[in-house]
């Protein structure tokens, strides 16, 4: 866990966003405490902290003193929305721009989209 | 026991014609755990034992919580150095542990009693017949359960097995948060501990060659691992490790590698 090249406090951050996207982390649910983090994956407790830190100030984590860190009431439809802000930028236009190197029209690229439409409905 | 800062300035350590430290200025952040990085006989274990004032500077000041910890029994009564090669006597484990209580103001006996077990220490034996393995584990547990404002483990795990490290590795992060203080691990070995660290400091050939916190070199490292930097810093050709040198520590002599 966390053994990716990035730094650690961004995978941990980006690890509490995906749980609280999936629903695994729900609104109000206390997440892990720093001290926990630090134990369960052998990292110093300020990296965990950083994270915390980080999400606290987009407003997806909340602290409550002397309880603990909880998950900020609609963060995960703010998670969402930034997500679908992003989606066309960072996720369609990669796509496109990679059917375009590799000769492949936007037309057929539409007849996909219309056939993938075709399958949802049926 | 408020965390012991360290402040070192310009520090030199000579032995005869031979230079460990050479011109250091860097500090220890109170309270956050430190790894001192560096190859074998890169003057680690000197500026080490410089800091708990078990040797003398050539040149320069070293400031232990304000002070020279020099010959000043207030400052070391709080500064626990833990070696590799182990300082011991010939002397009993539950002995050496009475000792440590003895002089320790901040020592945890339940603390020794846990590690104790989870080391699986045998008390009665002499210090000196333990295994290579076992006298590490007692250095420690000494070093643990001291619990002193500024605590030193130079290399301290290298006799040690995997699953011992990594019980050592575990008490100190579960101590750590219920009782924090200034550490400080040196290593040649970084892999393992580097996600232990909040700073970390690389020296190479007695001079800092760069200080900063572990993070930060993950991210200027861009997805290098302090590993991996650490092996670009201190290869002898210094490869491509250029692109750090604007980030290193305002000290005089990193030109040499860009």
């Amino acid at each position: 866990m966390f053994d990716g090249r990035d730094p650690i406090y961004r995978q941990i951050a980006d690890q509490i966003r995906t749980d609280v996207v999936e629903g695994t982390l729900m609104e109000d649910e206390q997440v892990m405490s720093t001290t926990q983090y630090a134990t369960t994956y052998r990292i110093n407790p300020a990296t965990a902290a950083k994270a915390f830190a980080e999400l606290i100030d987009e407003g997806i984590l909340y602290k409550k003193r002397g309880l603990g860190t909880f998950v900020a009431p609609g963060a995960r439809e703010r998670l969402l929305q930034e997500r679908r802000d992003h989606f066309f930028t960072d996720r369609l236009r990669p796509v496109l721009d990679e059917a375009r190197r590799i000769g492949i029209s936007l037309d057929s690229v539409g007849e996909y989209v219309d056939r993938a439409r075709d399958e949802e409905r049926s | 026991m408020t965390p012991f800062g360290v402040e070192l300035t310009d520090l030199s350590v000579r032995f005869g014609a031979t230079t460990a430290v050479n011109g250091v200025t860097a500090s220890i952040t109170p309270g956050a755990i430190t790894g001192l990085l560096g190859r074998n006989a890169s003057g680690k274990s000197t500026l080490l034992a410089t800091i708990a004032a078990f040797r003398k500077p050539t040149a320069g000041r070293v400031l232990v919580a304000g002070r020279n910890p020099y010959e000043d029994p207030d400052v070391t009564a709080g500064i626990t150095l833990v070696r590799e090669a182990g300082d011991y006597a010939d002397t009993r484990v539950n002995d050496m542990l009475r000792l440590a209580a003895a002089v320790r103001p901040t020592w945890s006996p339940d603390l020794a009693e846990h590690l104790l077990s989870r080391f699986k220490l045998p008390t009665k034996k002499l210090a000196t017949n333990l295994s290579r393995g076992q006298r590490s584990a007692l250095g420690a547990l000494l070093g643990l359960a001291s619990r002193s404002p500024l605590t030193i483990f130079d290399e301290v795990y290298l006799g040690m097995d995997a699953p011992t490290r990594y019980v050592f590795y575990d008490e100190l992060l579960t101590d750590y948060t219920a009782h924090q203080r200034t550490i400080v691990i040196s290593s040649h070995l970084i892999e393992e501990v580097e996600r232990l660290f909040e700073h970390v400091l690389i020296l190479d050939e007695g001079r800092l060659i760069l200080s900063d916190t572990a993070e930060g070199l993950r991210e200027r490292g861009q997805r290098l691992s302090i590993q991996d930097l650490f092996v670009n810093l201190t290869e002898d050709t210094h490869g491509d490790a250029g692109m750090l040198a604007a980030h290193a520590p305002g000290t005089p002599g990193q030109k040499e590698w860009r």
